[in-house]
């Protein structure tokens, strides 16, 4: 995704860990943008896994392009490399524009990535509500207590 | 936030998870049954770290699930 520069902001469970809560996930959320030159990048960019939609037959046809992108706003796919779901936008934050502009740039593997803010990890998962997101909640809001409680700038 | 958190603020929040001050956020998570050891424990770790660290548990996991799986098809 990077090497094909698209226009992503992780969120989701490895959000969670990078701001640092212990957390469990088994796949990756990104938040991208809905430009159709952004479609291609992301289109070019997973090709190689073999996407196809997750918790469909296999015999269902598929066809990984940005026509397919551009008629659904969220993905939720299986690939070669595992689980990968792509969001138009989040639930409580808002579009891919909104996403990004609060979003923080973290170091990953020797590239600057950018991730979902905390206090919009937070809005987003009292949005969700699912008692997966709620019970991550009081970890999340400790960290932003102590952030800020701390901070040195 | 791309770097490791620096030892004077990490001491700050210590203190804070060790006497978490009454009504705060903090103390609440404390209630709900947070390990607050656990959470300071990752917030040492640089964002990477915390990753590679979530990786490994999984990978630890998965080893083990494994293993309990070979023992069973012994029987």
């Amino acid at each position: 995704m990077i090497e094909n520069k698209v226009e992503f902001v992780i969120i989701g469970g490895v959000a969670i860990i990078a701001h640092g809560v212990p957390y469990a996930t088994f796949d990756l959320d990104f938040c991208y943008a809905r430009s159709l030159e952004n479609l291609k990048k992301i289109v070019a960019a997973l090709a190689p896994f073999k996407p196809r939609l997750r918790g469909f037959p296999t015999n269902l046809p598929f066809t990984w392009d940005e026509r397919t992108l551009q008629n659904g706003t969220n993905f939720t796919l299986e690939t070669d490399i595992g689980d990968i779901n792509l969001l138009g936008e989040v639930a409580g934050v808002g579009s891919y524009a909104e996403v990004f502009a609060n979003s923080t740039t973290l170091k990953l593997f020797d590239d600057d990535v950018r991730v979902l803010s905390l206090d919009d990890l937070i809005k987003a998962k009292r949005a969700a509500g699912r008692p997966k997101d709620l019970f991550v909640l009081p970890q999340l809001e400790t960290l932003q207590e102590v952030l800020k409680k701390t901070d040195e700038e | 936030m791309t770097e490791k958190l620096s030892k004077e603020r990490l001491r700050k929040i210590e203190e804070l998870f060790r006497n978490p001050p009454p009504n705060s956020k903090t103390a609440e998570a404390q209630e709900f049954g947070v390990d607050l050891s656990l959470l300071f424990r990752w917030l040492k770790l640089s964002p990477q770290e915390r990753i590679e660290e979530a990786r490994n548990k999984m990978i630890f996991l998965d080893e083990v699930k494994k293993q309990g799986e070979m023992a069973r098809s012994k029987k």
